[in-house]
Parts: C-alpha cells; structure tokens; sequence
C-alpha cells in the first residue's frame, strides 16, 4: 500500500474497521513509513482528547418525572380527543339562534323547490320568475341539466307534473 | 426483568409505568448524546425530553425490526441535529492565549485547559461531523451503527470522522 492509501484509511484503522487483509496491510506499511507512523499517533492523540473532554454525567434531577408528567398528559389529551370525535349529533347542543336559522334555511329551500316546480308547470310565465329564483340562489352559474341526467330527469316529471294541473 | 422491546410491546399497550422504565434505563444516553451535542444544558434537556415523548407518540408504529437502543440513537441525534442547525454556534471561548509571564499552570490546570478547548472545538463542528464524533468517541458506536443513525453509508462515516478529527487537529495545534 502506498503512504496515500494508508493515510485514507488510518481512521478506520484506528476505530477497528478495517477487515482482516486491510487491517495486515495498513499495519505493514506504517511498520516501515515513520510518516504515516506519526500520522496515526497524531490521530490517537486526538481520540484520547475527545474522550476525557466531555466526561458521562447524570441526566438532571427530575427529568423522568417531568417526561412521564409530559406523558401522562399526552394520553388524558388523546382519550378526551376521542370521546369528543364520535359524540353523536343529538348529543350537541344548539342554541335557541343556531335552530332558528337551521328552520330558516330549510323552509326557504322548501319555499324556493315549491316555487320551481309550479312555474315550471306554467310555460308562459317560466322565463321570468325562474331567472329571478336561478339568479337570487347563485343558480344562473349552473348550465341547464342535460336531459339524461338525474335533474334533467326530475325537471321533466316536474314539468309533466305542472302540465297535467293545468289540463 | 423486561428487555426494552418487551418493554416497548408493553406501552404500546398502555402500560405507562413500561414506558417508565424505558425512560429511566436510558435517560442518562439520552441526555449525554444531547448536552455534547448541543453544549447547553436547558436545550439539551428539552431535546432528550422531546426525544422520549416522539418515542411516546409513535408506540402504536414501533417495530422491533432494529434494537431499541438504535431507535433511540437516531431519534435523539436527529432531535439534536435540528435544533444544532437552527442554533448560533455555541460562544464557548476562545482557545487560551499562550501566556509568557504568568507561572507555569499546573497539570490539572492543563488537564482542564485542553478538555475546555477540545469541547469548544467540536463545537465548531458542523453538525453531522459533530455527530459522527460523539457516537464514536462517546457512546462506540460501530460506523455501521452511525450510518443508521445518521442514515447514511458506513464510507460516509468514514469521511465524516476524517474531517472531524482534522479539523480538531488544526483547532489544538493552536494550543501549542
């Protein structure tokens, strides 16, 4: 092995990695190289340094306590999480408000669906009141149902419906 | 007595005082890997702390298909890495001045001099190097060992070493 080789691999020389014939090899040459010789001593010098410079201390006092406190805490929090997921719907409660707008909302849905289908009963007078009510809820930024859709299929029995009424 | 897997399939299992033994069989590897990583002692404390709550949170998805002792090698020196990366260096003095005039110091004067100067001197480590270092020297970690750790090649390992230790070298020749 050349100088340059053994000087590559003297750290893994030093911390017992090297296999068997790298091992043999490496040691061969420092045997006759005093370079590399000097090399691995500056090496060893310095692991023996790192090794007393920072000694093994206790971990501080209470650190146990404080990490099973921490965990204690983390599995309360995570039971209660879960009760709180599956809580069933008539479990939560409404305030006198939030019911009053919930019946709002459906009887102007009610309203809005009765209105639909009487004027589309009525061809002369559909235009107008349904690009009012279409326009009111946002629904002009819907195209028209295609006829073999489920809505274009409701507007059809709708429409049938209203023209029977009028017969 | 439990071994640490046994220990760990127990947690999981919502054994509290299991995980309590795992916390004290390893707490004093777990602070030490912090505080030479990290140098301050409340960062240091905070990071081992948070490495045995993330062990805490993932109990359920621990499988012992490496030894307890690597998980926690790699999630302390990750925990550590992170927070080295985001801290400013750590000011530990500048290496001692050689003195002329004053009296000769004495051995343990010595002693504490250069353990003071090699401790601010893997400091100056980059991160990963300074990792490399304190597995190795401190906890004799193999460089397989560091490459799981580190998740990394055991060739990188190597390198990382060579660096470390040249440019610690240069960092005490200042000393004399």
């Amino acid at each position: 092995m050349r100088c340059g080789e053994v000087k590559n691999r003297l750290n893994a020389y030093l911390d017992g990695e090297l296999d068997e014939r790298s091992r043999r090899a490496v040691e061969a040459h420092i045997s006759k190289c005093a370079a590399c010789r000097e090399t691995l001593t500056e090496l060893r010098t310095i692991a023996a340094g790192i090794k007393v410079s920072m000694p093994d201390k206790p971990a501080p006092e209470g650190f146990e306590a404080k990490v099973m406190a921490a965990a204690a805490r983390m599995r309360r929090e995570a039971t209660s999480d879960r009760k709180a997921e599956y809580q069933p719907l008539g479990a939560r409660r409404m305030t006198p408000a939030a019911r009053f707008a919930a019946a709002a909302l459906v009887m102007i849905g009610l309203g809005a669906g009765i209105m639909m289908a009487a004027d589309l009963g009525s061809a002369g007078e559909a235009a107008q009141p349904e690009e009012e009510i279409a326009s009111l809820y946002g629904l002009d930024y819907f195209t028209a149902a295609p006829e073999d859709s489920l809505a274009g299929a409701w507007l059809s029995m709708a429409d049938n419906a209203g023209r029977k009424g009028n017969d | 007595m439990r071994n640490d897997s046994e220990l760990m399939s127990a947690a999981a299992g919502g054994d509290l005082d299991a995980f309590g033994e795992l916390v004290s069989r390893h707490q004093r590897t777990a602070w030490n890997i912090a505080w030479r990583m990290l140098g301050d002692g409340a960062e240091a404390e905070d990071a081992a702390q948070e490495a045995f709550l993330r062990i805490f949170q993932s109990l359920d998805r621990y499988r012992p298909t490496a030894s307890f002792r690597t998980y926690l090698y790699r999630i302390v020196t990750n925990i550590c890495l992170d927070r080295a990366r985001k801290m400013n260096p750590v000011i530990m003095g500048e290496l001692p001045p050689v003195a002329h005039d004053s009296p000769a110091p004495d051995d343990e004067t010595i002693g504490r001099e250069r353990n003071e100067a090699i401790h601010a001197a893997i400091h100056k480590l980059p991160p990963t190097q300074r990792a490399a270092i304190i597995l190795r020297h401190f906890d004799e970690l193999s460089y397989r060992e560091i490459a799981e750790t580190l998740d990394t090649s055991e060739k990188s390992v190597e390198k990382l070493l060579s660096r470390a230790r040249k440019s610690l070298a240069k960092q005490l020749a200042k000393l004399q």
